[in-house]
């Protein structure tokens, strides 16, 4: 169904809608109704009015026709304009291909009508898989549409016209709503983005602490533990951030946990030791190793949405300590994001 | 080696700079930290003078100073870098640096040497910083027993601000 069709529908229905409104019938019954009536019928006739309409005024109401969805259906004589315009239509293509162009002028109103949302979709959705390799540029693809209609029919070429930019239209409108969900989603993907660590039945997990907060973190996740004197801070980082200690000729970025986790609290001045997370140079401070254990999977709890906990891939019940997602870990500190941050970004 | 000799090769430098070899470094001391900003850039070190204040100025600078007849404005750089401030002691010192055509001088606790660094052996920092002024530390490098933390002194201020500070005198 082509847009001109549907244009003729739409003006078809409106004339229905209008010809329902005033019936023919109800001036017949004027006319034929007994005129005889005498003045004082008139006048009390007119006073009721009056008081009716007094009534509804002062009570400020508005009594809405009842809505008949019957009147919705399309006229049968709507079928018989369909067939004489179909009939037109095959004698005179050349008028049709002039209307086309007018029409795709001023499509734009009804591609937006949500009655012909439905009727919009089946022509882009087929549309879309023919000519959608074809189209590379808005330019190039209006041209190759020119070239096309040239060596076709006339009636088809005002058919592919329109059919081309439509779906120039709507692959434009594609390339703009995905834009627009990546420009959205961009910022959700580091700290949101989030699966659980997968750990065999049983593994090692480390337990140390910081500041009496007990956390444990997988062998495997394990980039190694080192001591450092010298931690050099860098300005304008942030507070959690404590700066580079330079190990074995690798510059590690020194996390200061107790900060990160809480804060509210003073930084600390120094840690024992510092961990390294996998085999990036972020490590995290820690104040007491408490060694390695082997972990059945069952002895955890794990996670199963990120929540606003993604540093947390579950807890070990026994020992009640956190055991931390590593890969999530990093990816916060990244993104200069503490528990503090993401809590903020959460409740936003 | 003459002063045209001298300075191509210092230009040369800067040239290689690209192709990982050596770069030269002046290194100064700002609290515990050393940082090191690029030699092509530092005219020259004076000892600390008198500073005569501006008012309406902006808050990491410190004022004026005359510089055989040209007026320098001096940057507060402990401010600037978010750094505590610190008193003035024999070994402060005004580095006059030009960046961009701008001249200006900043305050450091001491200026420590000129230091050769290959460029390959200069790390990157963490990009987490989410302050203005994280942008200055172009990289890391070891010195001795410290790291070295290097500046870039073109992303000290913005146009604006540089318009601001080299207007003030």
């Amino acid at each position: 169904m082509s847009f001109h069709e549907i244009d003729d529908t739409l003006v078809a229905y409106f004339k229905q809608m209008l010809e329902e409104e005033v019936p023919a019938d109800t001036t017949e019954d004027v006319a034929t109704h007994d005129l005889s009536v005498s003045d004082e019928e008139i006048s009390k006739l007119e006073a009721q009015d009056s008081l009716q309409a007094k009534g509804k005024d002062a009570q400020n109401e508005y009594i809405a026709p009842s809505y008949d969805p019957e009147t919705l259906k399309v006229n049968p004589s709507y079928q018989e304009i369909k067939a004489n315009e179909v009939a037109q239509d095959d004698l005179e293509p050349q008028l049709q291909v002039q209307e086309e162009t007018k029409t795709q002028t001023e499509s734009l109103p009804f591609a937006e009508h949500p009655s012909l949302q439905s009727l919009l979709e089946d022509l882009e959705t087929k549309v879309k898989s023919v000519t959608q390799t074809q189209v590379v540029e808005d330019t190039k693809v209006a041209q190759e549409t020119k070239t096309e209609t040239q060596t076709e029919t006339e009636t088809q070429t005002a058919t592919e016209t329109q059919v081309a930019q439509e779906t120039t239209k709507v692959v434009a409108k594609d390339k703009e709503v995905a834009t627009e969900q990546e420009l959205q989603e961009t910022p959700k993907e580091s700290p949101y983005e989030w699966k659980n660590i997968e750990m065999p039945n049983d593994f090692q997990a480390l337990f140390f602490q910081v500041r009496g907060i007990r956390f444990a973190v997988p062998l495997v996740d394990l980039g190694g533990i080192f001591q450092c004197d010298k931690i050099t801070p860098l300005f304008g980082k942030p507070k959690w951030f404590m700066g580079i200690a330079d190990i074995r000729g690798r510059k590690m970025n020194v996390v200061d946990t107790i900060k990160w986790v809480k804060s509210d609290v003073e930084p600390a001045d120094k840690y024992e030791y510092m961990i390294a997370l996998g085999k990036t140079l972020w490590s995290i401070g820690c104040d007491k190793l408490e060694g390695n254990k082997i972990l059945h999977k069952d002895n955890v709890t794990w996670r199963e949405n990120a929540g606003n906990r993604p540093w947390l891939a579950g807890i070990v019940k026994k020992e009640m300590c956190a055991l931390l997602h590593v890969d999530a870990l990093i990816k916060m500190f990244e993104n200069g994001v503490n528990l503090k941050d993401l809590d903020l970004q959460m409740s936003e | 080696m003459s002063k045209e000799e001298k300075q191509s090769s210092f230009l040369d430098l800067g040239a290689n700079d690209k192709k990982g070899e050596l770069l030269r470094w002046v290194t100064f001391q700002l609290g515990n930290e050393m940082y090191g900003v690029n030699v092509m850039q530092v005219r020259e070190v004076l000892r600390y003078t008198d500073i005569a204040p501006v008012p309406g100025a902006p808050s990491y600078v410190l004022g004026i100073i005359n510089l055989r007849g040209n007026v320098v404005t001096v940057i507060d750089t402990r401010a600037r870098f978010g750094i505590p401030p610190a008193e003035v002691t024999d070994n402060t010192r005004i580095m006059i640096i030009e960046s961009e055509k701008h001249v200006i001088g900043i305050l450091v606790d001491s200026v420590a040497e000129v230091a050769d660094l290959n460029t390959a052996d200069i790390d990157d920092t963490p990009n987490v910083g989410t302050e203005e002024n994280a942008q200055f530390i172009s990289g890391v490098c070891n010195r001795k027993d410290d790291l070295l933390i290097l500046i870039d002194l073109t992303k000290l201020f913005t146009e604006s601000e540089w318009k601001e500070v080299t207007n003030l005198g």
